[in-house]
This record gives structure tokens, sequence and C-alpha cells, in this order.
């Protein structure tokens, strides 16, 4: 602290570049792939811990021949759907809480029961029910998805004030046009909330699941391809399947996500 | 009880817009059935603005929220314009509530008052929005059309909800203590302003308060409620008395405190949220 008080004039640049938060973050990033390339080389042992540089290619390679595209795709499919099931499992499910006492009871103890259950411990049982491939994995995923979603959209709505639901009601809505321009809306910050979560449990689900139980080559995602080059000691590969699953994650949660928060509930000043 | 009507008080027309004939309101509570108001009976004419007085639990809250359908009376009537009964909320009674929280939050200033039109009223989007920008102009929030409401003060964020109960054209305006919440200063200039609304639209207002001043200031008419549970205490005309002038509203005040001192139980202290 005091150091940045006395520095030199000359570092007073410097300074106010670091003010940037951009400039921040692309400094550490930098710094760790120095850190990365120098081990990597101090090692020399490219089975074990491949370069940075030799990920970076590993990555464009794996672009080039289509193949991380493909696998790419294949998980986000798999998960598209699993996630868009799952917001429509806790879509009923929630709307059936609040308009009915039995429904919030069930609502509550489904979730008391699934909620801490982590969702890879049902394939074994998907894999049963529905056998070796996708099917499994987006039952999987709707698991990972409903719980944490169901309890934040109610959390949401029973948050609502009751102040703004008798406005609401003072316009004469009433019904699916209650909940569709009243409720929602109100509770849209829970079920933002609710939202990113579901989507970090299905990811998360949706790797480990594929590095397990991997589906037949020809459908596999990236946890599949991770693992079959593991099995084929191409360690760069595997860095850059790691890689892809770190860019993307980073894509959805901090510009995807981070978008609809600006754009809705912090322009609405609802931001907890 | 009851003052006589001043001198420039119209004759009231025939049929009244609303009427309550013996209406009790019950609350279930865990500790069993609280009863909020008893067997109260008034009715209203069109023009006429009554403000309902009293302290803290005398359940004129809750009379309001009956007289908008929010809750139904455990024994008695309310009756509206052409024999309808109060039983839902509906735009025919808008009610402009105390709390901030009234207003959409995910909508503009122009937002919230174009919804309610296009919702309640069925009109177009340009309809909606010429009627809207009118009442937020008269309501000194014209240019502020675009901000959202976390962005305005208390005062302004009350001015929505007028401006917006006001575009509605209901047939009764419901206000529950609307300037409770506000600094004194600022709700010495709303209470103007409404004042000046109210006379300038004829609307028929009824008014939630504990303040005997306000309460003076903008009805012509004053119930006064005993508290625990809600009985009418006192009726008073208040007929449009300007402030300061000659001893009216003084003496008016000093009446309606007398009401309020003579009813049973005695003056309670303001122990219990309404």
């Amino acid at each position: 602290m005091t150091e940045t008080l006395l520095a030199p004039a000359e570092t007073r640049s410097l300074a106010s570049l670091g003010d940037y938060g951009w400039f921040r973050r692309a400094v550490i990033l930098i710094a760790l792939a120095a850190i990365w390339e120098g081990y990597a080389r101090y090692l020399g042992n490219a089975l074990l811990l491949p370069s940075f540089s030799a990920t970076l290619q590993a990555l464009y390679e794996g672009i080039a021949s289509g193949e991380l595209i493909a696998r790419t795709a294949a998980t986000l499919t798999v998960l598209g759907k699993g996630y868009a099931l799952g917001i429509l499992v806790s879509a009923v499910l929630a709307l059936f809480a609040i308009t009915n006492r039995w429904g919030g009871e069930l609502l509550n103890v489904l979730t008391a029961m699934f909620n801490p259950l982590p969702a890879v411990a049902l394939l074994p049982i998907a894999l049963l029910w529905f056998g070796l491939g996708e099917p499994s994995l987006v039952f999987v995923i709707i698991h990972a998805v409903t719980w944490p979603l169901s309890l934040n959209v109610l959390t949401g709505f029973r948050a609502v004030p009751p102040t703004l639901r008798m406005a609401g009601r003072n316009l004469g809505l009433g019904g699916v046009r209650f909940a569709i321009f009243i409720l929602i809306p109100a509770a849209f910050p829970s079920i933002l909330a609710g939202l990113k979560i579901a989507w970090a449990f299905a990811w998360r689900t949706l790797i480990a699941a594929e590095l397990v139980f991997g589906v037949g080559s020809r459908s596999g995602g990236l946890g599949w391809f991770i693992y079959v080059n593991r099995n084929q000691l191409e360690t760069a590969n595997v860095f850059a399947g790691l890689l892809v699953i770190t860019l993307i994650g980073l894509i959805v949660e901090s510009l995807l996500f981070r978008s609809i928060t600006r754009l809705t509930v912090e322009r609405w000043g609802q931001q907890d | 009880m009851t003052l006589q009507p001043s001198p420039s008080q119209q004759p009231r027309p025939a049929p009244p817009v609303l009427s309550l004939a013996h209406v009790t309101l019950r609350y279930a509570t865990p500790k069993g059935p609280v009863t909020a108001a008893e067997d109260i009976s008034f009715s209203l004419a069109q023009g006429e603005r009554l403000a309902l007085v009293g302290p803290s639990g005398c359940g004129k809250s809750s009379l309001l929220r009956a007289i908008g359908g929010f809750l139904a009376p455990a024994s008695g009537r309310i009756t509206l314009t052409g024999g309808r009964t109060a039983s839902q909320p509906d735009a025919s009674r808008m009610m402009v509530f105390q709390e901030f929280e009234q207003l959409l939050p995910w909508r503009t200033v122009l937002g919230n008052v174009t919804f309610a039109l296009k919702v309640a009223r069925k009109l177009g989007r340009a309809d909606a929005e010429r009627i809207a920008r009118d009442w937020l102009g008269r309501v000194g929030l014209g240019a502020f059309t675009n901000a959202y409401p976390h962005t305005l003060s208390g005062g302004m964020k009350q001015r929505v909800a007028i401006a917006r109960a006001f575009a509605l054209a209901p047939e009764i305006l419901l206000m529950d203590e609307p300037f409770a919440a506000l600094d004194a200063i600022t709700r010495r200039k709303m209470q103007d302003e409404l004042l000046g609304l109210c006379k300038e639209t004829g609307a028929t207002l009824v008014f939630v308060t504990h303040d005997i001043d306000e309460a003076v200031r903008i009805a012509t008419r004053i119930i006064a409620l005993s508290p625990h549970p809600g009985r009418i205490a006192g009726e008073f005309a208040a007929g449009g008395v300007s402030h300061g002038a000659g001893g009216g509203p003084d003496a008016l005040e000093t009446a309606i405190r007398a009401a309020f001192s003579k009813a049973p139980p005695l003056q309670v202290q303001e122990a219990q949220h309404d």
C-alpha cells in the first residue's frame, strides 16, 4: 500500500492502467500462462504436463480437424436438452407449489430429498433404465437442474411483496396472466440466480458423466474426448479439452449470465 | 354527532357509488380470529372525498382493502355502482398504497402507467402512452418517463402511483396513507397536488390516514374510527374548508379528537400495526 503511494512518477501510467479490471485480468492470465509454459519446459515431460504452447497447438488442431467442434456441439446439445427440460419441470412444480398447499409441500419434500443427491450418483440407475446413451445423460441433467432451480423459483415467488401482488390484482390480473406479468418478473432475480446455479450443476454433471460413462465414440462429447485422449496418452489433447470446458464455462457464466443480469435485475435496481 | 354540511356543499345525487352496510371484517390469526372493524355502514356519493381517520389498529386499512375487493367481509355488504358487490379487485377501484413497492420495478415510469392502461382498460399502445404521458406530466414527472422506479425518490414514486391510479379513471380512488412514508415538506406539497387533481377531475376518493390534519385538508367528509375493533366514532363534514380560513379546520380537528376520546375504549396507544 505504502509502496504504491510512494511510487515514482514514471510508474503512474502503469498504475492508472491497473485501474482497469480487464487489464489486471489480462496480466494475471498472461502470467499464469508464462508460469505454465516455463514449468512444463523445465519438466520436459509432455506425457505428464504438455506446455501451454503445445496445448494451444492441440487446441488449434482439434478445432481445425473439426473433432473438438463436433465434441463440443455434442456436449452442448445434450446439455441444452436437459437444461430446457429441467426448466420445464421446475416451472410446472413451482407453479403447482404456489397455487396449491399440497403442491408446496410436495416440492418441499422432493427438494429436501433430491437436492443433496449429486446428479452423477443417479447415473448407474439412469443407465439401467435408459441404457447407454443420450437419454441417460439428459435424465441426470434434468435432475441436476430441477431441484436447485425449483427451490429458487419458489423462494422468488414467495418473496414477491404483498403490495406488488395487490397492485397486480388491482388491474384485474389473475391466474396465468398474473403469473406472467407480475410473479415471474418480480421473482426474476431469484429465478436468474436459480438458472445460474442450475447451469453450473448441469455443466459439471454432464462433463463428469461423460468422463465416467462416455457414450459410444460416435456421439461422445467433451468428457469422452478427454477420456479417449488420456487413454491414448495424448495429454496435450486432454489439456485442450479442459481448456474448451473452461472457456465455455467462462463464456456462459461471465458473459451470458453477466449480460442478462446487467440488462435486467441491475437495471431494475433489484440486485440483491 | 354529525356536524351538518357547510352551505357550499352540493346536495347529494341519488345513487351512491359506494355503500357499506353493517360491514364486519375479521382476520384469522394463529391466536384465533381478530375483529378488525365492526358494523361499519356509510355510503359515498359521486365526487365526495372521504377520509377514514383513526389511530393504528382501528381497521381503517382493512376497510379500504375490503372496499378494494382484496378482503371479504365476515358479514355485511359492500355495494358499488349498479349494485355490484366488491368481491374481487378490479380497476374500477384503484388503490394507491403507502409502500413504494406498488410500482413494477422492471418497467419504467411510463411503462408502469402504460401497462396498467393496456391491461385494465384494454387500450392500444399509442392511446395508452398518450394518456400515460398526459398524467405523468400533470404530476410533474414529464421529464422522468424513461426512469426506472428505483432511481426515483419516495415522493416521485408515489406520484407515479397516483398518476397510474388517475389515468385509469376509476369510479373510486382508494388511498392507503400514500404520504405516510414521506418527509413533512413533500407530504404537504403532495397533499395540495392531490387535492388539485381531485377537484380538477371530480374524482371520488376514499383516503385512509392517521393524520387528522391531512384528513381535514383533503376530505369533504371525515369518518373517525375507534380502535380494537374499529367502529365509527363520529362523522364530520369538512366541506372543502381551506386551511387557515377562520377557525374551521381547527374547530373540526378539536371535534374529531373529542370523538376519539368519547368513543369506548378510550385512546389506545400506537401499539400494533394496522
